[in-house]
């Protein structure tokens, strides 16, 4: 029978959606689960419109059509993957070169990806495509500062609370940009202010020694490597910090308080 | 971009339905692999400062870069200069006002604010 093995006790997320709708508790976390992303996201949902609109000024700028813009940001949905390829299509190059470099510039997706697989694994197909389509740098990061104090099963809507509202805001200033792309001028500036949006954003993770070796050391290979072919330079600089924070949390002898397992 | 793109629409459409391909498997390959390729115990503990490496890595160059140009151009007194860029000084704020208050909203105000009055 389907459903048979569910109980009241079971989380909300993993019961079927007629006992669902019985579990005040479950959505009056959801609630607040909403409500607390979208107080945390909004300056990076700001920054990230910015970044949507220099991203959609630069696409009908690099020639694109209304539609293939429309397409491209909806469907392609990765600004430095999108603004990586645009110069290579512009000056003519091989299909399979523009894809090389789609697959170099996402390569922190797969790390992401890995982050995220106990929480998202035990769900459905679909839904982990959906959920995975979702994942964005800063939504993911509020997230696993975050996720932590809660229950694997109320993980979900604390992960879609805060990457939902940097979808929503990425393609409205992506729209913006491409309908206003003929009267606004790609001003370098507007993409600045999506930095230091994604500064307010970073700060406050560097809260302990690991959390500061890790900046440390991403921010000095990123430095280096800025100049280094597909953007190799940031995918090395992950792993450096990543290793660095391992490095810092033998020598405190304790994990970062923000990484603990469930 | 000083060149346009003049490829034919079912060549862009094709690049734009690849790029999607592989964005897509990119940021799915563990949520859709195996349950014990899954990544545990110090791999999964290392994972967690990623997004926070790669927040990093895209911010450091283009906070630093100000100064780099301004030091190839002129030296230590260009490197001077370059600590009044507009961009470095609200970059500065932004982390100060941060540190000070943990208000993201007065931080990326104040970091804006500064920005334009210095930039326009």
């Amino acid at each position: 029978m389907p459903g048979a093995g569910y109980t009241r006790a079971m989380p909300a997320i993993f019961r079927p959606a007629d006992l669902r709708q019985h579990a005040p508790g479950s959505a009056r976390l959801r609630r607040r689960h909403r409500r607390e992303a979208f107080r945390l996201m909004l300056p990076a949902c700001l920054g990230t419109g910015c970044w949507g609109l220099v991203t959609g000024i630069a696409m009908v700028q690099a020639g694109l059509t209304l539609p293939q813009a429309i397409g491209m940001s909806l469907f392609v949905y990765s600004g430095t993957t999108q603004l990586a390829a645009l110069p290579l299509m512009a000056s003519g190059a091989s299909l399979a070169t523009v894809v090389a470099t789609g697959v170099l510039t996402g390569l922190r997706f797969i790390v992401y990806s890995a982050s995220l697989s106990r929480d998202l694994g035990r769900l459905p197909l679909p839904r982990r495509l959906l959920y995975g389509y979702l994942m964005t740098d800063t939504g993911l990061a509020q997230y696993l500062v975050r996720r932590a104090r809660e229950t694997p099963p109320q993980r979900v809507s604390l992960y879609l609370g805060y990457n939902v509202p940097v979808y929503l805001a990425w393609h409205l200033g992506s729209l913006a940009g491409i309908g206003l792309a003929a009267a606004l001028p790609a001003d370098p500036r507007y993409a600045w202010l999506g930095m230091l949006a994604m500064l307010v954003i970073t700060v406050p993770m560097v809260s302990s020694l690991p959390a500061l070796a890790a900046a440390a050391a991403a921010a000095a290979v990123a430095f280096v490597g800025v100049h280094w072919p597909w953007r190799l330079g940031m995918f090395f600089a992950i792993v450096a910090g990543v290793l660095a924070a391992l490095a810092a949390e033998r020598f405190a002898g304790r994990p970062d308080p923000a990484v603990q397992p469930r | 971009m000083s060149s346009t793109i003049s490829l034919p629409a079912a060549e862009i459409w094709a690049t734009t339905i690849l790029l999607t391909l592989v964005v897509v498997v990119l940021r799915n390959v563990f949520l859709v692999a195996p349950r014990d390729w899954q990544p545990r115990g110090k791999l999964e503990r290392a994972l967690r400062y990623a997004p926070l490496a790669a927040l990093v890595a895209l911010l450091a160059p283009e906070v630093l870069q100000p100064l780099a140009t301004a030091a190839e151009r002129a030296g230590p007194a260009g490197f001077a200069q370059g600590l009044t860029d507009p961009r470095f000084v609200s970059a500065l704020v932004v982390i100060v006002v941060s540190r000070l208050t943990r208000n993201a909203l007065a931080a990326l105000a104040g970091g804006v604010g500064l920005f334009w009055l210095l930039a326009s």
